[in-house]
């Protein structure tokens, strides 16, 4: 037996080996890079990162929540489309709102985090100042501004809906065929608002097709 | 053993351990922010980047803490390069801090094609066709249309059913795009049905005449070519609406088609004319049919009613042009019938109305007398001129309304007319107020500045709109480039005052964030920032970037230059990349030609010893080579050098004159320069140069050799200033000049050691420096040379010039320039050794500038009815400049006045008719204008890429002098003729 393994010595080299093995493959690099950050599109000049998108969603700008199914991709394409509505905005001159207004939001939006650190936390890494985001909340406003203008409020006056009800009641009416105003109120709601969503869709696809759009996310 | 066992349980501890330690590294590496950066490396491609314009452009910096703020901003530079595309920074942790790698994915842009496989036709058509339609660099991103492109092209040359395949950069080969091709076979002829065709052997004939006929191969672009060809042959013949086309329809798979032909003659046409007589040149040139490809009616009356509109502008107002078509057969006649009516002329003009514009200034403004012919579009264009002389005098509503009265009513005569122009001037309307609303930037000071309204002015609607555009431009300089400014008028009730408003919406004033220089390599972007105006923190104003192109462009050292702007996503800031091509460093040029010069020899013969103008050929070449960008700025130094194959000067004294009438390198230049714009970053650019120099001037040769150094300063408005300190030694040779009329500063020294300071400004606002228009260039020199500062004579030289361009009014090619030059100069008391005492000094008579120093007039830039240098006097006159055997020997004063209307003929050739006058005077003293002399002339001046090419003839008016003329003595020439390049003035 001399020089030779009792085979518990062997069992357990074998298992020194599959451990090493395993922590050598579970271990990262000692200098394994991260991504810090990274262009994903381009629009008419305008760059869009990685951590523009990482600040849109954290502050719940695009109306896209963290975890939702491919929320990064989906944030992306908004502000894709956002630059483009901005870009319409900037050359229609659409006034900007009062600063006022723009102060009151930034102070909404620190409000969301827990104290005044997390938020100056949140700055430095999303490399944005506070004058970044007066900017952002500013074109908001002046985004939301210019929609209005184009394709009518979002929220609906009582006498559009009723309008609109008016002249196809047969298309809320219930199972029996009757039905009232004040019961398809909510439906008429919803199909006025989808038709102002498909028909702002429709206008910023013209204008994904004429502007300069440069992908590199995928 | 034991032990072995016994620390067995180590390694699934220590494997738990390490498990644990690897779980917490992605957070660690999370939080990279704020940490020191120790490394920063770029990678392109999977290959290091070293290029410092490169790293230049990122904000991170190592020793600094990590800034995402910084690491957003460097993305965005890199981007703006236009180099790369989803540009990405990775973070790693590393001894000390934290190491940045910057990944550069390349924008793949095509520059090259390689075609492989069989082609078909020929790689130069496949690569042209491309070419055509993408250019010659083109994105990776538009191979797919490429592909479509190039299948289209093989389909129309006869290859149906193409294989293409591409693949970019292929093998490693950054930026070229190899397609692999199939053309498969050419499809062959099979039938070729013609419709339209006159008969069957009309039909043959044209088969063989577009090379058509079974089992041919078809290519359908030859094909068009030969159809357009024969299509112009038929309207050439008159066939003028003739259309031939061909069709394909395939068989086989592509193997085999049928061309169609579709063969549409439309009648043969013949134009003539019935009637009157059309004077005024080629009256078949105003029928457009043949151009036109069309003899449709609409057509035919647009050609009539030019026709008649000829006749109407020589006076023929009644005239009339019908036209009528009989066919024949397949020939269509038309026949234009012109009725020209009598002939109208204008007896007398008279005004009525006019109460605030004199009658003969309205009649220069109307532009017609009694005698012209009565042309209505005439009269009308003279009526417009006048109405645009009151509003210009406020007279908004001013209207004028002519009134023709037939005078005689004599058959065939002439019909003389009289002419009332009654005019209804209304009232005049001052400006009462100027306002500015909404303009924050500036109170309304600033702004009243750029603008030609005053309060109390006339009101003229255009000079409005003009200042409107002035208050837009200052906002679009400041970098409003949103600007919007609109002019609100608002008129009394008597319109006798309005009150000007002027509502301005600034928008957003976008400021530099940061410029970017890329594409340098030997020239440090920090040399390209000083150059320029634009700086971080400067609104971003249109004329600075335009200043910034001009000054980039005038440094000379770059190839190309890009100025673009890059927006980080702000409406108020904005980077500037400036992107450059450098052109390369050292520069190489040589030439060699015969040059034609006029020269002025001494002639002697039998007892007589005078100047004789020749025009003498002579062998020329050049060198030049220089090195620019030296010490990573952009400085130079070039090396320049040129020599003349001639003979020197003949000296009176015929033993002296032997020895110089050798041939050989008697004319050169020898310069070596140092430019430094931007010395110091005060602004001035220096000049240093050395220079050696041996020029056979009109009566002496000249050898001067020294060096010099001049400062310049030129903003981007006003005027240019110069500095400079000179230091040389001017030595005289050969001098033709009779020993009696020499200066004795020229006996004296004739090597004579200058040491001069001298300071110059200069104003030019010419809208254009080769062809002005409108502007001006005015100027001063003064030189001071001293004793004191090592010069051997002193002196104080003063030359001032100054011209103005115009269009003459109402004739846009017409230009009116001219202006003048003056100059003095004055020598300071000069003394030499008594001959009997050396060392009691005595001071010289009325000692002279040396020869070198002197002014002289005369030539293709001066007065040009006289030859180079050969203004003056003769010297026995007082204050006289041309010695007695017609050599001129300068003088210490110089005007010559210029003027000259330049007339554009055509975009390449110009007319010119010139007036100069001008003298040269011994001393400041005997300055005289009235004593000018004047030549008067005429030209012809061809808009070369190089500048004007001129060919002028001066003739001298006044009194000549007996200096002769060529071989001939007697009085000096009537004519001179003059070749060069370049305006006069």
């Amino acid at each position: 037996m001399r020089g030779g393994r009792t085979p518990a010595a062997a069992g357990l080299a074998a298992l020194r080996g599959w451990c090493l093995l395993l922590a050598l493959g579970w271990l990262p690099a000692p200098a394994a890079a991260q991504t810090l950050d990274r262009i994903l599109a381009v629009v008419s000049g305008h760059v869009i990162t990685a951590s523009d998108v990482e600040a849109f969603l954290t502050l719940g700008l695009s109306g896209i929540e963290r975890g939702e199914v491919d929320a990064e991709r989906r944030v992306l394409e908004r502000l894709i489309d956002r630059r483009l509505v901005l870009d319409e905005a900037d050359r229609l001159l659409t006034e900007a709102p009062p600063p006022a207004r723009v102060e009151a939001a930034l102070e909404e939006l620190a409000a969301r985090f827990p104290d005044p650190e997390a938020f100056a936390m949140f700055l430095a890494r999303s490399g944005l100042s506070p004058d970044d985001l007066r900017q952002i909340l500013r074109d908001e406003a002046r985004r939301e501004s210019y929609l209005r203008d184009r394709f009518g409020p979002p929220a609906l006056a009582e006498e559009d809906l009723r309008a609109y009800y008016e002249q196809r009641p047969e298309e809320f009416a219930g199972d029996d065929g009757a039905g009232s105003f004040e019961e398809a109120r909510p439906a008429v709601r919803r199909r006025l608002i989808a038709l102002r969503n498909a028909e702002i869709e429709d206008w910023v696809a013209g204008l994904q097709r004429r502007a300069p759009i440069a992908r590199f996310d995928r | 053993m034991r032990s072995d066992t016994r620390h067995g349980w180590l390694a699934p501890a220590a494997c738990l351990a390490l498990l644990a330690a690897g779980s917490e590294a992605p957070a660690q590496s999370a939080n990279h922010i704020g940490q020191r950066v120790v490394a920063i490396e770029f990678v392109s491609d999977g290959r290091p980047v070293d290029d410092p314009a490169v790293a230049e452009l990122v904000e991170t910096r190592i020793g600094e803490p990590l800034a995402m703020r910084q690491v957003r901003e460097s993305l965005t530079h890199l981007y703006s390069t236009g180099r790369y595309g989803g540009v990405r920074v990775d973070a790693s942790a590393r001894a000390g801090g934290v190491a940045l790698r910057y990944v550069l994915p390349p924008l793949e842009v095509i520059t090259r094609i390689r075609f492989e496989g069989q082609l078909g036709v020929s790689a130069e058509d496949l690569e042209l066709a491309i070419r055509q339609a993408f250019g010659t660099e083109f994105d990776a991103e538009d191979v797919d249309a490429l592909v479509g492109t190039l299948r289209g092209y093989l389909r129309r040359r006869g290859f149906l059913r193409p294989r293409i395949e591409a693949r970019v950069g292929s093998g490693g080969a950054r930026g070229e795009l190899r397609i692999d091709l199939g053309a498969g076979p050419q499809a062959l002829i099979d039938r070729v049905p013609i419709s339209g065709g006159s008969s069957p052997a009309e039909d043959r004939r044209l088969l063989e005449r577009l090379q058509l006929g079974r089992g041919l191969p078809y290519d359908g672009a030859e094909l068009d070519q030969r159809l357009s060809e024969y299509e112009a042959e038929l309207r050439r013949e008159g066939y003028y609406e003739a259309r031939v086309s061909h069709g394909v329809e395939e068989h086989d798979g592509g193997r085999s088609v049928d061309v169609s032909l579709d063969v549409r003659r439309g009648p043969r046409v013949t134009v003539t004319f019935s009637g009157d007589a059309v004077p005024g040149g080629d009256v078949t040139e105003l029928v457009t049919i043949e151009r036109e490809a069309t003899v449709n009616e609409d057509l035919l009356e647009d050609d009539g009613r030019r026709v008649a509109e000829r006749l109407r502008q020589l006076g023929y107002r009644d005239a009339e042009v019908t036209h009528a078509r009989s066919v024949a057969g397949d020939e269509l006649s038309i026949v234009f019938e012109v009725t020209r009516g009598p002939l109208y002329r204008v007896a007398e003009v008279d005004f009525r109305g006019n109460e605030t514009v004199e009658a003969p200034r309205l009649r220069l403004l109307l532009g017609v007398e009694a005698g012209d012919p009565l042309v209505r579009a005439r009269i009308d264009r003279g009526l417009d001129a006048i109405v645009e002389h009151y509003h210009r005098l406020g007279y908004a509503t001013a209207d004028v309304v002519p009134v023709f009265t037939p005078m005689n009513g004599d058959a065939g005569e002439p019909v003389e007319v009289a002419c009332v122009l009654e005019v209804a001037e209304g009232v005049r309307t001052t400006v009462r107020s100027v306002r500015f609303e909404g303009a924050s930037t500036w109170d309304g000071a600033p702004l009243e500045t750029s603008i030609g309204a005053r309060v109390g002015s006339p009101y003229y609607g255009p000079q409005v709109e003009a200042d409107r555009s002035a208050v837009l431009t200052r906002y679009l300089n400041e970098g409003y480039e949103d600007a919007i400014v609109a002019v609100e008028r608002r008129f009394s009730d008597d319109l006798r005052e309005v009150d000007l408003v002027y509502r301005v919406r600034e928008g957003p004033q976008v400021r530099v964030e940061h410029v970017l220089v890329v594409g340098n390599r030997r020239v440090t972007a920090e040399s390209v920032r000083r150059e320029i105006p634009i700086a971080p923190g400067m609104p971003l104003g249109l004329d600075e970037v335009a200043e910034t192109r001009r000054r980039l462009n005038a440094l000379g050292i770059f190839r190309r230059i890009d100025v673009r702007e890059f927006s980080h996503g702000r409406r108020d800031r904005r980077d500037v990349i400036i992107e450059v091509e450098e052109a390369p460093a050292t520069r190489v040029a040589y030439g060699a030609g015969l040059e034609g010069s006029q020269r002025l020899r001494r002639r002697t013969g039998a007892g007589t010893s005078r100047a004789v103008e020749h025009i003498e050929l002579a062998p020329r070449g050049f060198f030049e080579i220089g090195r620019r960008n030296l010490f990573g700025g952009n400085r130079s130094l070039d090396f320049f050098t040129r020599a003349s194959f001639r003979r020197k000067n003949d000296p009176p004294d015929p033993e002296l004159a032997q020895r110089t009438r050798t041939l050989g390198f008697n004319e050169y230049r020898v310069l070596g320069t140092y430019r430094e714009p931007q010395t110091f970053g005060l602004g001035w650019d220096v000049l240093v140069q050395g220079f050696m120099e041996q020029a056979i001037r009109p009566g002496f040769d000249l050898v001067s050799r020294g060096g010099m150094a001049q400062f310049t300063r030129q903003p981007s408005a006003g005027p240019r200033t110069t500095v400079g300190y000179r230091f040389g030694m001017n030595e005289t040779t050969n001098e033709e000049l009779s020993r009696e009329d020499s200066d004795i500063v020229d006996r004296l020294f004739p090597d004579v050691r200058l040491s001069t300071l001298s300071f110059g400004r200069v104003r030019d606002s010419r809208d254009d420096p080769f062809e002005p228009t409108r502007g001006g260039t005015f100027g001063y020199d003064v030189e001071l040379a001293s004793r004191a500062i090592g010069s051997q004579v002193g002196f104080l030289k003063t030359f001032a010039q100054g011209f103005l361009y115009r269009l003459v009014a109402g004739m846009p090619r017409l230009v009116f320039a001219g202006g003048g030059r003056l100059g003095l100069a004055w020598k300071f008391p000069h003394y030499v050794a008594e001959p009997s005492d050396p060392l009691t000094e005595l001071p010289l008579h009325d000692p002279g500038l040396p020869i070198s120093e002197r002014f002289f007039a005369g030539g293709d830039t001066s007065v040009r009815g006289f030859a180079f240098d050969r203004l003056g006097r003769p010297f026995d006159e007082e204050g006289g400049t041309i010695d007695r055997t017609g050599f001129p020997v300068g003088g210490h004063a110089m005007m010559v006045l210029n003027s000259e209307l330049r007339f554009r003929l055509t975009p390449a050739i110009g007319l010119v008719a010139f007036l100069d006058a001008g003298n040269v005077y011994r001393r400041v003293r005997h300055l005289d204008p009235r004593q000018l002399r004047v030549g008067a002339g005429f030209g012809v001046r061809y808009a070369s890429p190089i500048g004007p090419i001129r060919v002028e003839l001066g003739f001298k008016l006044g009194e000549r002098h007996e200096y002769g003329c060529g071989d001939q003595p007697g009085l000096e020439c009537l004519t001179q003729l003059h070749f060069s390049i370049g305006q006069a003035f």
